[in-house]
Formats: C-alpha cells, sequence, structure tokens
C-alpha cells in the first residue's frame, strides 16, 4: 500500500486584483522563481508545496485565482473549501488597496465561515513607486482583525514566512478541534434542549 | 564496548570488589559501553521455579561499583531468565542518544521456560546504529553438540523486540556471548592438560566441537571471533588455577566465548581473567572499537528538504497541463439563425494524459449558454497531442449581445476560463408583435431612441399587424395561392437569409422569388416572436375551449389587441388559401396542425400530445367558422 507522504493537507487560495501579483507569489513559493512578464491567469491554477511545521508534514495545496473583474462571480464560488485565503494587493496601486474591502466582502459571502485570512501588500521592493504606506495596510488588517504582511516576490522578502504563518494558524485551528471534541458535544445537547423547551411554549 | 561473560556458579560476588575492578578496567580509556552477561547466577531451587533471585541486585551492585573509574555508567537494559543475565550499561555522557531499547529473552527448556537453559538479548538504538547483545546458556554435556546446536537456533529464531529492529539478525551491529558449553573432541583429558601445559593452543582448538560446527555451517554464520590465546576457561577447582581434580576430571574446554556480526567492529582484546577464581570457569572478556552512525542534523535536514522539494516538484510536474490557443474567442456580428463557428486549439503540454470537460458554474443549469454548442465538450488528450474544440453559436432569441465564460475542468487540475462573445444584429424576426407595430421605419433603420420607445411601448401604435408580416402574407396572396406543397417543402438557406435581410432593412424590392422561402419564413416569423401570438397564460382555456367556437371566440376577447389581430389576419389568410385546395393540396387538419404548433408554442417547445391535438382543434375552429364578424368588431 502506497504511504501518505503527508501528515496534514490544506487548502490555501489567493485572491486580489489582477496584476497585483499572486501567481508570482505562487510561483516565488513554489519554485523560488520570479519572473517579470505578466502573463494573466485566465483560470483557477494550483501547485503544491510540502512544508514541516512543528514536525509535521503539511501539504499545501495552494489555489490561484484569475484577479479579473469580469471573472469575479466564477472565481467566489471557489472559494468554498478553501482552509486559508491570503488577500493580496499591490502597494503601488491605490485601487488595489481600496478593493480589499471588497474582496474582505467576497470572502464573508463566499467562503467558509472559520477561513483564516492574510492580507498581504506586494511588491514593498518598490518604495519609490508606494502609494499605500505599511501603516495603512496595518490599520485596515488591525480592523478586520486578519494578519498582515508586506511582501515581495521579486526580492522574495517575506513569501516563505507568509506561507508558513498562514499554515500555522490554521494548524493551531486544527489542533484546537481536535482536542474539543468534547466541548462541541456539550454545545449540541444544549442546543437541544433549547428547542425543546422552545416547542413547550408554542403549546 | 566492553563485552564479558562469565558463568559464576551461583555464587555471590566477592566481598572484596578488587579483582572483578582488574577484569572490568582493562584499558587506559573508559569503554563507551559495558555489556556483561553472565550464567548461573542463581543455581537456588526459587530461581529455577520462581525466576525469583536476589543475586541479580548483587551482582548489579559489584559490577556498578567496579566499571572503569573515568566514566559513570548509566543501565541501558538488564534481563535475566533464571541464572542467566546480560546488563548493557552506557557512559552516561552517551546516554541521551540512545533510543528504542527493548529486551527479550528464550528458553529453550520444556514449554521454552523450564531449566535454566536459552538466551536473554537487549537491543537499541545508539545514534544512527542499531546494536543487539546476546547471552546464551546452552545445552551442557559433550555428547549434546546438536543439542547445543540447536538451543543456539532457537535463541536465534525465537528472539523478537516486536518493533523495529525486530530479530537478532535485523541490527547493524550483534554481539553474542555466553557459556555456549561446545567441548574438545576427541582429546581425552590428559592429553588437553598436555598440550596447555606446551602452550599449544591451536592443536586443542582443531578438536573445538563449536569451531567445528562453526565450520559445518550450523551455527554462528556469519560471525566472527577474535583469536584464542588463553587457555580453557573451564573446568577449574573453585578458588584456584587447577583444572577439575574430582573423579570426573572433565575436560578443560573453551565454554564461554564471545562472537560479533556487523559492519565496523574491531576487536581490540579477547582474553580470559585469571584471578576471579570462585567459579569453576574463568570470566572471559573482549574489548570491541564500533563504529556508530551519527547523523549530521544539518545535512539530514537538508536532505529531507531536497527530498521534500523535489517530490513536490515532480508532482507539480506532473499536473495535468494544456495551453489553448485563444482563451477569448470573438466572433463576428451574429444575425439570427445565422450560425458561425469558431475552433479553439487544446494542446496538452504537460507530462500525463488530460481529461477534460466544459463544467458548470456557479448555479447555471448548463456548462454553456443555449446560443452555443460546444464538439466535443469532454475528451482526453494525450502528452503532446492537440484537440480542436468547436464552438458554434445560433442566436435565435432578441439579444443584444452574446457573452458566455466557459470554464474547462482538466481532471485532477486546473480550471481555464473561456471568454465568448459576439455583438448580435437585431432583426424583426425575435421582436414582440407589439414592437414591431410601432416601428415607424424598418428595424435596421430604427435609431436607439425609436428602438427603446417602441420596446417599452411609449411610442404610438402605426400599424394593425406588424408590416413585416403583411409582406409575406402579401406575397403569398399574390404568388402563392395556387402553390402545392406550400408550409412543406423547405427553401434554401440564402434564400430564407435573403427574405430576413430584406425585412430588416426595408428594400422595397421584391422580398423573394420563392413562394416556399416566403412561406417558411412566414413560419419562422411567428415561430420566433418573442411570445407566442396566443399569450402563453391563455392556453389553458383555449384547450378546454377548444370544442366549442362560441368559447373560443370568448378567449380570443382576452388577447391583446394586437396579438389578436395578428391571429386573425392569419386565420383568415389560411381560410383564403383552403379556398384554394384542389389546387394547392392543403387541408383544414393539417394547416390547423402547424400553425396550432406555432401559434401556441410553449416556452419548452415539448407540448404533451393530447394537448397538441386539443391546439389543433382550437386553430380549427377559426379556420371553419366565419370570422366577419370578429373583424366587424375589430374595424369598430
Amino acid at each position: 500500500m502506497a504511504k501518505k507522504t503527508y501528515d496534514l493537507l490544506f487548502k490555501l487560495l489567493l485572491i486580489g486584483d489582477s496584476g497585483v501579483g499572486k501567481t508570482c507569489i505562487l510561483f516565488r513559493f513554489s519554485d523560488d522563481a520570479f519572473t517579470t512578464t505578466f502573463i494573466s491567469t485566465i483560470g483557477i491554477d494550483f501547485k503544491i508545496k510540502t512544508v514541516d511545521l512543528r514536525g509535521k508534514k503539511i501539504k499545501l495545496q495552494i489555489w490561484d485565482t484569475a484577479g479579473q473583474e469580469r471573472f469575479h462571480t466564477i472565481t467566489t464560488s471557489y472559494y468554498r473549501g478553501a482552509m486559508g485565503i491570503m488577500l493580496v494587493y499591490d502597494i503601488a496601486n491605490e485601487k488595489s488597496f481600496e478593493n480589499i474591502v471588497k474582496w474582505l466582502r467576497n470572502i464573508d459571502e463566499h467562503a467558509n465561515e472559520d477561513v483564516e485570512k492574510m492580507i498581504l501588500g506586494n511588491k514593498c521592493d518598490m518604495d519609490d513607486k508606494r502609494t499605500v504606506s505599511k501603516e495603512r495596510g496595518e490599520a485596515i488588517a488591525r480592523e478586520h482583525s486578519i494578519r498582515f504582511m508586506e511582501t515581495s516576490a521579486k526580492a522574495n522578502i517575506n513569501i516563505e514566512k507568509a506561507f508558513s504563518e498562514l499554515a500555522e494558524a490554521i494548524l493551531d485551528k486544527t489542533a484546537g478541534r481536535e482536542q474539543g471534541e468534547h466541548v462541541d458535544r456539550v454545545t449540541v445537547d444544549r442546543r437541544q434542549q433549547a428547542s425543546s423547551s422552545k416547542s413547550c411554549c408554542n403549546n | 564496548i566492553f563485552v564479558g561473560t562469565w558463568n559464576v556458579n551461583g555464587k555471590a560476588p566477592p566481598t572484596d570488589v578488587e579483582n572483578l575492578k582488574r577484569w572490568l578496567n582493562c584499558s587506559d580509556e573508559p569503554p563507551d559501553i559495558y555489556a556483561i552477561g553472565f550464567q548461573e547466577l542463581d543455581l537456588s531451587k526459587e530461581a529455577f521455579i520462581f525466576n525469583e533471585t536476589v543475586r541479580e541486585a548483587e551482582w548489579q551492585k559489584a559490577l556498578e561499583w567496579s566499571t572503569h573509574p573515568k566514566a559513570k555508567y548509566r543501565l541501558v537494559g538488564i534481563v535475566r531468565l533464571v541464572g542467566i543475565q546480560l546488563a548493557v550499561m552506557i557512559n552516561y555522557t552517551h546516554f541521551e542518544h540512545v533510543s528504542n531499547v527493548a529486551v527479550d529473552y528464550v528458553g529453550t527448556g520444556i514449554l521454552g521456560k523450564m531449566g535454566n537453559k536459552g538466551g536473554v538479548a537487549v537491543s537499541f538504538q545508539l545514534h544512527n546504529t542499531t546494536l543487539c547483545f546476546v547471552n546464551c546458556h546452552l545445552a551442557a554435556h559433550v555428547e549434546e553438540v546438536e543439542r547445543r546446536n540447536q538451543d543456539y537456533n532457537d535463541i536465534n529464531t525465537k528472539i523478537n523486540f516486536k518493533r523495529h529492529p525486530q530479530a537478532i539478525k535485523d541490527h547493524d551491529q550483534i554481539y553474542w556471548l555466553g557459556d555456549m558449553n561446545y567441548r574438545i573432541r576427541r582429546l581425552d583429558t590428559h592429553e588437553v592438560k598436555k598440550h596447555i601445559a606446551m602452550g599449544d593452543l591451536n592443536t586443542i582448538l582443531c578438536h573445538d566441537q563449536l569451531n567445528q560446527e562453526k565450520e559445518r555451517g550450523k551455527i554462528l554464520a556469519g560471525f566472527e571471533e577474535g583469536d584464542i590465546n588463553f587457555q580453557p576457561t573451564y573446568k577449574y577447582d573453585v578458588n584456584s588455577d587447577r583444572y577439575d581434580s574430582s573423579e570426573k576430571a572433565r575436560a578443560p574446554a573453551w565454554t564461554d566465548r564471545i562472537f560479533f556480526k556487523g559492519k565496523g567492529i574491531y576487536q581490540q582484546l579477547y582474553r580470559s581473567f585469571m584471578e576471579l577464581k570462585i567459579s569453576d570457569h574463568k570470566p572471559v572478556n573482549a574489548l570491541f572499537r564500533s563504529e556508530i552512525g551519527i547523523v549530521n542534523r544539518e545535512k539530514y535536514r537538508r536532505i529531507h528538504e531536497d527530498l521534500l522539494k523535489s517530490m513536490d516538484k515532480l508532482e507539480n510536474e506532473f499536473l495535468p497541463q494544456v495551453t489553448i490557443d485563444s482563451t477569448d474567442v470573438v466572433f463576428d456580428t451574429v444575425k439570427f439563425r445565422e450560425p458561425q463557428a469558431k475552433d479553439i486549439i487544446v494542446a496538452n503540454t504537460g507530462m500525463v494524459p488530460v481529461d477534460f470537460k466544459f463544467i458548470q458554474k456557479n448555479d447555471e443549469k448548463s456548462y454553456c449558454k443555449e446560443w452555443l454548442r460546444i464538439t466535443p465538450f469532454c475528451g482526453r488528450i494525450n502528452p503532446g497531442e492537440k484537440s480542436d474544440i468547436r464552438l458554434e453559436i445560433n442566436l435565435e432569441q432578441a439579444l443584444q449581445s452574446l457573452d458566455d465564460i466557459l470554464v474547462l475542468h482538466l481532471e485532477g487540475g486546473k480550471d481555464l476560463f473561456i471568454t465568448v462573445s459576439a455583438k448580435c444584429q437585431r432583426s424583426c424576426f425575435t421582436m414582440s408583435v407589439s414592437t414591431l407595430c410601432r416601428c415607424p421605419v424598418p428595424i435596421l433603420n430604427l435609431t436607439p431612441e425609436q428602438l427603446k420607445h417602441a420596446e417599452n411601448g411609449q411610442s404610438q401604435v402605426l400599424y394593425s399587424v406588424p408590416r413585416e408580416l403583411w409582406l409575406l402574407i402579401d406575397f403569398l396572396y399574390r404568388k402563392a395561392l395556387k402553390t402545392r406543397d406550400l408550409f412543406e417543402s423547405s427553401a434554401l438557406h440564402e434564400e430564407m437569409k435573403k427574405i430576413r435581410e430584406c425585412l430588416d432593412s426595408g428594400t422595397l424590392d421584391q422580398i423573394s422569388d420563392s413562394p416556399y422561402a416566403v412561406a417558411e419564413s412566414l413560419l419562422i416569423f411567428l415561430s420566433f416572436t418573442k411570445d407566442p401570438v396566443v399569450p402563453y397564460h391563455l392556453h389553458k382555456r383555449c384547450i378546454e375551449a377548444c370544442e366549442s367556437f362560441a368559447q373560443c371566440k370568448e378567449i380570443l376577447e382576452q388577447f391583446h389587441k394586437l396579438e389578436r389581430n395578428v391571429f386573425l389576419y392569419v386565420c383568415m389568410f389560411l381560410q383564403d388559401l383552403l379556398k384554394y385546395s384542389v389546387d394547392n393540396g392543403l387541408d383544414c387538419h393539417g394547416l390547423s396542425i402547424i400553425f396550432g404548433d406555432i401559434l401556441m408554442r410553449t416556452p419548452m417547445r415539448n407540448t404533451p400530445k393530447p394537448h397538441c391535438r386539443k391546439k389543433t382543434r382550437f386553430i380549427e375552429q377559426f379556420l371553419t367558422n366565419d370570422l366577419s364578424d370578429l373583424i366587424q368588431v375589430n374595424k369598430q
């Protein structure tokens, strides 16, 4: 029998406006490479990368999505099932930052409720063209209680760190869930009691 | 590694441990590991039956006092079967690298436990090397060679540490010690003693049963032993260096031996120790320089990472991959019922066969819009090969443009999006009767403003029936009243296209030369009006009323005025056609079937059979009865 080469499988998703560098971030993380030619992602693609976290081999399946507006209604249908979402903007593109709010709303509407989120301000190597300050990025992340990091796929800044932090957050949650099994059962019982007492009132 | 074996003949350890110390300290540098095996630790009945003895603790204490003074030792494992005991101790500085310790024993008496013969073993891992020490006490007496062989094999095969490595043979290094009890063959006591006295050990060694059995391949396959340069260790008079002087006068023998097997083991010493005289055996020990594999953590981590990376790379490379020559398919301006086709080429650029299929997106019913056809919509492409996929569009409804996004799914891989778009040219076909009656000019000449007002009913009604309908029927009045097989022979696409263009652009020329094409255009015109001529919500009542003309007429009054006009206009024309049935061969029932299905079409376009008959009947009522009073009303 073939042995599983990993302990856990995490499905991650990269979203954000077109051209903010989602594909480059993924390419840097999976292949440790960077290309300056821009090829718009027309569809949904994924890559595999296995990481070691706290002695566990975790296989990350990272989905890269088309950022173009015309595909938004389709790409949102891929949110479900994602355990972690990276929301990327470009620090040199004001509009992409403003749209963060819209993307967050999309996540609320279409992703699993307990999905781990992270905001990435990409292209932080291009400080001379910066229009969105790091403070503004931090502020919006704080406002929504989401992790935040500035990254550069080109200069390989914080790329590994971003993925491992997101994966670690999911791992924490997974571990918590295993232990909290007992607690869940209590909640279910309480809910049943509540519903039965309600039906009493109706009578 | 210090390996020692001693049959202590049931004696307690000596009170003065000086000699014990000298036995255990045979080198300047302290050994890293001590493995000391005793046999006949306790000869009492209690030990024999209950496997309990105070001797174990006594001897262990004695050993601990006597180990090399330059190092401290910690016990790795200790195991005992009756009188057979094995203790393995390690220099405490190495202790943290010991893992996976296990012990086991095998008795070779009845039921595998009775008797004091058998073997005990300790297994553990030091850094990355697995070590196994086996201490045995095999059957006694000179004639019991086969028995000893069997004991050896039982121990070798039955010891099971119940984890990996499981069996003795699975370890990197094996040290086998004990009172093997093999004797000297064919030399009597006198001869043996004579050779010993002469210092001629080799002659006696030739007659050593153990060496002979090992050479015959019966025991200790693959094991090595150091050269024996010491005199036989059995059997002495207690507290002396004198061989057995009792009546039995057993021939001296090398019963106490140490063997080893595995890579990187270098024996440095093999000796007996004469000063320990409390037993009828002398202790024997060996000293080994053994190579232990140590994992370079940094290198291990790097290799591990590289391995994961290359596995990921492989997995990514083996994902299905395709390229499409165009993911944005734009068609020329599309016109009513003039199909267009374009091919896209999907090339498998990956390493594995690709199973593709178009999948539904969001909550849509189908993988593409109703005006599009994809062939094939699924299939398989082998690596390096290409597949043409044909996209065909056909417009049969009033749309300003065609837009769709197709999702091409690769089994086990990514999804690609393909956008399909086209501008539509508007046509009088697919317009609503109400819009057409409000158009002051042919449809293509309308300004957007005019069109908008006509569509939302703001502009004035200019015609009682659509001009286009009048043109078609007028043609048929003039040219085709006596034409046979009207509505049955199909016309050429080109002729149909020409008629549509005439009607849409309002050319004043003859709309066609072919009555058949005009007749078919009439059917199509009525089939594709935005809404059916008989309003859908009235169909049920029409069906119920179909046997009574009076009731049918009542329902007709429920129609919108313009639809009512169209309905009556068509019926009048058909009545007129039927007047020439001798010439044109048409009959009322046939026409009613054709026009019933068209004028009362359902959105799904699949009417149940019984309803079809009743729709036919409904139309028949209007083709066979006098309609003049209805027209009169209209004129008022």
